[in-house]
């Protein structure tokens, strides 16, 4: 019974967090780098002060843990093409110049700590993996503007 | 007639090429994040991830944009994934067998023939592994598909059969106690 209790507010503020929130935002990477900057980079705990004063504090960051998960997972397992389509939205959302962007996630390597506790190695291995070849990739294109993705799903 | 000389160059050829693929397998895994934590790695790798990593159409994306070196750094770079993929599962069934040989000593009750079925599958699952290990050193993830999604399930079954069996051992061990 209290395992009931527990479980259903964190799939209320999942859906309440999914639909709000992660749905206005393009494309999954973009919610991937938004949920991974809702995580406490000391503790790994995630925090969302709208969702926490609707839920609590726990709840709040089991759902935002959750979401990444699922976010990170979706994304994880996109074909390359759609990833590179995925990282030009994310760049021209940025309103900053595309060679400073590729540069800076060339070096800095920011989309390491987009990746969640807990995930399968595999999966982060493949995410990384694919990221490298997507900047690789990216500057060889020629410009033109990008097809936003369906937002038939958030995860994606 | 072949000569003698020219069969010993060949199998030493042979063996030297097998031996550069093994060892090209054993090399340690770089930008593997979060290879090494035990609780990481019971978490199974998703279908999904299995597809991606063995699957054509990444390539036949990289293939349409005709740029060499860049096929190239794909290639090794999937590679690089598809391998850690084998180890893990590797490993993952490895721990598994340990783990359930640990308990099958332990037990008064153990069913010999469901112990050997799980041995034949955990022995043909390891060969399945350096197969797959070798084939995608010689030709790329790409085209071993259908093996690794032999592995794939037969590592799924191993290791259900395990957790069933577990469960079977360790309801008859409480009955004893409680019939005792």
């Amino acid at each position: 019974m209290k395992t009931i209790l527990t479980v259903v507010p964190v799939q209320e503020a999942y859906a309440d967090f999914l639909h709000r929130t992660l749905a206005k935002l393009s494309c999954g990477l973009a919610r991937l780098i938004y949920l991974a900057s809702m995580r406490d980079y000391n503790t790994g705990k995630y925090r969302h002060d709208g969702l926490a004063a609707r839920f609590s504090a726990e709840t709040a960051g089991e759902a935002l843990k959750l979401a990444h998960q699922d976010v990170f997972r979706a994304v994880a397992a996109l074909p390359l093409d759609e990833l590179v389509s995925q990282m030009q939205i994310y760049f021209e959302s940025s309103h900053e110049a595309q060679a400073d962007l590729l540069r800076a996630w060339r070096r800095l390597e920011p989309y390491r700590i987009a990746i969640p506790l807990g995930v399968n190695a595999t999966a982060a291995a493949l995410f990384i993996s694919n990221v490298k070849l997507a900047l690789a990739i990216l500057p060889r294109l020629p410009q033109q503007v990008p097809s936003r993705p369906s937002a038939a799903s958030p995860l994606r | 007639m072949i000569p003698a000389t020219v069969s010993i160059l060949a199998a030493a050829l042979l063996l030297l090429i097998v031996f550069r693929v093994w060892k090209s397998t054993c090399l340690p895994e770089a930008g593997l994040p979060y290879g090494s934590d035990d609780a990481e790695e019971s978490v199974s790798c998703p279908k999904e991830i299995v597809s991606a990593i063995f699957g054509s159409d990444d390539w036949e994306y990289i293939s349409k944009l005709n740029l060499p070196e860049l096929q190239a750094v794909f290639l090794r770079e999937r590679k690089s994934v598809a391998r850690a993929w084998v180890r893990a599962t590797a490993g993952s069934i490895h721990r598994i067998m340990r783990e359930h040989a640990q308990i099958a000593r332990c037990s008064s009750d153990l069913e010999i023939s469901d112990e050997l079925g799980l041995y034949v599958r955990y022995l043909s699952l390891q060969a399945a592994c350096a197969a797959l290990q070798l084939s995608i050193g010689l030709v790329g993830p790409v085209r071993v598909r259908y093996l690794s999604e032999y592995v794939y399930v037969l590592s799924t079954r191993l290791s259900y059969a395990h957790w069933v069996m577990k469960d079977a051992m360790e309801s008859r061990e409480l009955q004893g106690i409680w019939q005792g």
